[in-house]
């Protein structure tokens, strides 16, 4: 499955998650297909990656700031 | 849950006596879990069925240390507790965590369970602050869930891939998630307990203890039935339950646990 994270090195849309978790907590790590090189991008407050979670959790928004 | 309302708490002292009171005890309880959360998913950093997963219980053990913190922050601020004192100086008897915790976890399927049944229902409970009248948990519940988004679905992946093996694996992950289950409904609570329907009143969270438990479990059930492992809903006998400890008996984390909690080891080299 591509994911919507263009590769860093080479531009392309080909790329998926590999990993859900990366080197520090905030990312999660992607393959690009077309350069083959890993990489990793920020996943907090992301809502572009599909995730399998709870109902209660599926229609919360992004993280809502100083309230 | 109910809908948010425009009250608003800046501080444990606003609140009444009986929700200060009834919200420090759970947010002990609620720093006990994650805790030892964090503490079993350190456990498993080593010996996963995959390397990813080790990894990633690397990572779950960091954010659920960091809640711990921030859990921690709010009870030195508005209450005076001492981070370290809550820890250090408790005996085993008075942490609060869930007891599924009291041990190590022996097996994957132990660690799959934890994750998918205790860390869930325990972040159904922080959804429940969202929209909290009380402004620092409010504030703080929006990080812990944006990283508990990604411990569910680990968990949940989990379980539908160990759900997929051998007649062995798969009753050996029933009997975890239905222990798991039975243990955390108790940490829940009653009906009706009093520190539970203050906290409610109060309007520090959206629903009563037991409607949150039952939303994480459904959630469970429901995808361990679509996995095609049928589970059974636990029915808790409550017991002499205690609000302070969340628990109908004796209990609380092996000492073994709490020495590695503790640092104790360590102790000549800790910094005061």
């Amino acid at each position: 499955m591509t994911s919507a994270k263009p590769c860093p090195f080479c531009g392309a849309r080909e790329t998926f998650k590999e990993a859900d978790f990366g080197t520090s907590l905030m990312v999660s790590r992607y393959y690009c297909a077309r350069c083959h090189s890993t990489f990793e991008a920020i996943k907090w407050g992301d809502r572009t990656a599909p995730l399998d979670l709870p109902a209660f959790l599926q229609g919360a928004d992004a993280p809502r700031h100083d309230r | 849950m109910t809908t948010p309302t425009a009250i608003q708490f800046d501080t444990a002292d606003d609140l009444e006596p009986a929700a200060r009171e009834a919200l420090h005890r759970l947010l002990i309880a609620c720093a006990d879990t994650k805790l030892l959360l964090g503490y079993h998913y350190g456990e498993w950093t080593f010996g996963t069925p995959e390397l990813e997963a080790a990894v990633a219980n690397c990572s779950l053990s960091q954010t659920e240390l960091g809640h711990v913190r921030l859990l921690q922050g709010i009870l030195q601020k508005h209450y005076g507790d001492d981070p370290d004192a809550l820890v250090d100086q408790r005996p085993r008897e008075a942490f609060a965590s869930v007891g599924y915790l009291d041990r190590p976890q022996a097996d994957w399927p132990a660690v799959v369970a934890m994750c998918a049944v205790v860390d869930c229902a325990l972040t159904a409970l922080l959804f429940a602050f969202r929209d909290s009248t009380f402004r620092p948990l409010r504030l703080s519940v929006e990080k812990m869930l944006e990283e508990e988004r990604y411990h569910l679905h680990h968990g949940r992946g989990w379980l539908r891939t160990w759900a997929q093996r051998d007649e062995a694996d798969r009753a050996a992950l029933t009997a975890r998630v239905e222990e798991a289950l039975a243990s955390t409904a108790l940490w829940f609570g009653p009906t009706g307990e009093p520190d539970d329907e203050a906290l409610v009143a109060a309007g520090v969270k959206s629903a009563a203890n037991p409607e949150v438990f039952r939303i994480a479990c459904d959630e469970v059930v429901g995808l361990a039935a679509e996995a095609g492992v049928p589970l059974q809903a636990p029915s808790p006998t409550f017991g002499p339950w205690a609000p302070a400890l969340r628990r109908a008996g004796a209990g609380g984390p092996e000492e073994e646990i709490l020495f590695h909690l503790r640092g104790e080891g360590n102790a000549l080299f800790k910094l005061s």
